[in-house]
């Protein structure tokens, strides 16, 4: 009783012969030019030939609740497939806005006492001078730059290991890489590394602008390195203040074998580069919450807690 | 018009009962809606066309989605599940962009 | 047949290089600025997409991570943002009247945190105590600095390993007898870290599956966790300026 049974022959631009020299991709040209159910033409003939309008109209009940089961099924599949999926990415949507809006929160907390700091200093040093006891001064400054709470500057040098070539996240994120083998640095590397760097000699370090305190650690979590709770991603330049010989002792340490093994098995890249001048930021430094200063023996009068 | 309100109202009544699907069911819907949505572009250009008939428009879209699931169950049956998808949705695909240049050169001469 | 149609190809040729060039002029028609507004997304999307694929932060991490790192970083924020505070009341006072005073204060509590955290200084406070038998000399650099990572991440804020304070440049090595070595010092088994900082915190930290007392069993050693609300952190580093290091004076 339907149109299926008659074949299309007057379907339009579907009747070429063998003798197209296209007629291997006569697959795809017929999707392309008859992309439309042939019975249509062929209904349309038939009407036409019993001499009745080419088109029905639109309100046959037939069509109508089609398209409503149409859009049900729409509606249904929509839903069904794409909650579960849907949901967990936006819960990981809002959660990396909320870690993103954490960290320049931090960021910005980090400026303030970083200049507060400054001016602080300043005032202080000016107070101090008037009291001639610039050595509490001076023994703060050294220890700023010993703990990382102040920016230094000094000769150095700066050394920039980087994923293998080829190891980079693919257009997908693909997350299926969880072996170390892939020539993608993992957190341990560069923990190896900093403390090669370390017992080289070298008096501060920091990993693409993340200056490493006593209370950073560099951790890794899935895919990513976090260090001071901040994501990096490579290349992972580490600048170090240091004397000249840095270099060769870290060469000549267990930190430099280990990192020629990675550049020999692996392919990760490494450059290491001596720098007249390195500049570290500083970190900013949270009050103590649970340490505090021994009294008795504190090389200080006073007996004001740390975290004040 | 009233057509498009069937599947507005489709739609509505989907979204507001939004019924459980069986899981079994579940890998055979992207196939469906991908071969209801070549039904009703196919239909609209029909329209277009002139040459509309309501039984070819319901006939292909059942034959469309049972033969596109069948397909996929077959391919499940076989191994190649997610390949013979991906050729189904080549070929629907393929055609729901022709029907659409059609429509859109019937309605923009664009 | 091709020398039919040389010279017209070449003449379409040449129409072509002149279509273009006519094409390429500026001119503020219609189709021009659609085309220029339509290059503009496109160029945009290439970039966004560029850049998603790129940044291989923290898209990357799973969710368990993500809620993780969040709370870590909530937590560090809600430290900063009271030390700002703290700092900005600091700088009133010095800025008053009787800022000498406060000045003297302040730098004298600076000094001490510093001190904790430079090792100069000894320190008391909540925390965990971790002891590892090692009978079968079978801990390495690497597991011992796995181990003070993870309690920096948990939140340790002063630390000594045996007679060795932890600060941020100490390293781990291997003597040439295969001794755990500690900023040049030898360590002898049994290890015993002493960590200030948050107990429950740092002993969860320690005690996860796969985390640092799991892999030191599998290894062979013997680690054992006691929490306390009073650990001393007495081993001390000595006062030294730095050689090269020079801080940026304000």
């Amino acid at each position: 009783m339907t149109a299926p049974g008659q074949q299309p022959t007057g379907a339009s631009g579907s009747g070429h012969g063998h003798s197209d020299p296209a007629w291997s991709m006569s697959l795809i040209n017929n999707l392309m030019r008859a992309p439309l159910d042939p019975g249509y033409r062929s209904a349309a003939d038939r009407r036409a030939a019993e001499g009745k309008p080419a088109s029905v109209g639109l309100r046959s009940p037939l069509l109508i609740v089609t398209l409503v089961v149409i859009g049900l099924s729409l509606a249904v599949a929509a839903h069904a497939l794409r909650v579960p999926q849907a949901a967990s990415d936006k819960r990981r949507t809002e959660l990396i806005g909320s870690i993103k809006a954490r960290q320049s929160t931090i960021d910005a907390d980090s400026r303030t006492i970083n200049t507060t700091r400054r001016q602080i200093n300043a005032l202080q040093a000016k107070a101090l001078q008037h009291q001639n006891d610039t050595s509490l001064a001076d023994r703060l400054k050294t220890l700023e730059v010993t703990t990382g709470a102040g920016a230094a500057h000094g000769p150095g040098l700066v050394l920039t290991v980087d994923d293998a070539p080829g190891s980079d996240t693919d257009a997908e994120g693909n997350p299926r890489t969880d072996t170390s083998d892939t020539g993608r640095l993992t957190s341990t590397d560069l923990q190896i590394i900093v403390n090669g760097l370390w017992t080289a000699g070298a008096e501060a370090v920091s990993i693409n602008g993340q200056r490493i305190t006593s209370q950073t650690a560099i951790r890794f979590a899935g895919e990513a390195i976090l260090v001071n709770f901040r994501a990096l991603s490579p290349p992972y330049a580490i600048s170090v203040i240091g004397g000249p010989e840095v270099a060769d002792r870290f060469k000549a340490n267990a930190g430099g074998a280990y990192l020629r093994e990675l550049v020999s098995g692996y392919q990760i890249r490494e450059n290491l580069a001596s720098k007249t001048s390195v500049t570290v930021p500083a970190a900013a430094t949270a009050p103590l919450v649970h340490a505090s200063a021994i009294p008795s023996q504190s090389a200080s009068s006073s007996t004001t807690q740390g975290g004040s | 018009m009233i057509p498009a309100i069937g599947l507005v109202v489709g739609l509505v009544v989907g979204i507001v009962l939004h019924p459980d699907v069986p899981l079994s069911l579940q890998p055979y819907l992207p196939i469906a809606v991908i071969a209801a949505l070549d039904a009703v572009f196919g239909a609209v250009r029909a329209v277009l066309d002139g040459i509309f008939d309501d039984k070819v428009f319901v006939v292909s879209f059942l034959s469309n989605v049972v033969v596109a699931a069948l397909i996929v169950y077959l391919g499940d049956q076989l191994g190649v599940g997610s390949q013979l998808s991906t050729g189904v949705v080549v070929v629907l695909g393929v055609r729901i962009f022709s029907n659409v240049a059609a429509i859109r050169r019937h309605l923009f001469h664009a | 047949m091709s020398q039919e149609e040389a010279p017209e190809a070449q003449e379409s040729v040449r129409t072509g290089w002149e279509r273009l060039w006519r094409a390429g002029r500026p001119r503020l028609t219609r189709a021009n600025i659609y085309i220029t507004v339509l290059a503009v997304l496109l160029g945009f999307a290439m970039f966004a997409q560029v850049h998603e694929t790129r940044s291989s932060g923290l898209e990357n991490l799973r969710q368990e991570d993500l809620v993780a790192l969040l709370d870590s970083v909530n937590q560090q924020s809600l430290k900063l943002s009271k030390e700002a505070g703290n700092l900005t009341d600091t700088k009133k006072k010095l800025q008053d009247d009787n800022g000498d005073q406060a000045a003297l204060k302040a730098a004298t509590a600076r000094l001490q945190t510093l001190g904790i955290l430079a090792g100069t200084l000894p320190a008391t406070g909540p925390g965990i105590r971790i002891t590892v038998k090692d009978p079968k000399n079978v801990v390495k650099p690497s597991d011992v600095l796995n181990a003070v990572e993870e309690l920096r991440d948990a939140g340790a804020e002063a630390m000594q390993i045996n007679d060795v304070r932890v600060v941020a440049s100490t390293y781990f090595a291997e003597s040439t007898d295969g001794r755990l070595v500690a900023d040049g010092t030898a360590l002898r088994a049994p290890y015993t870290i002493a960590a200030i900082g948050d107990p429950h915190t740092m002993a969860t930290a320690m005690e996860i599956p796969g985390g640092v007392v799991d892999e030191l069993k599998q290894l062979g050693a013997t680690p054992s966790v006691t929490s306390a609300q009073h650990i001393d952190v007495t081993a001390l580093r000595a006062v030294s300026t730095p050689r090269y290091a020079q801080p940026d004076n304000p």
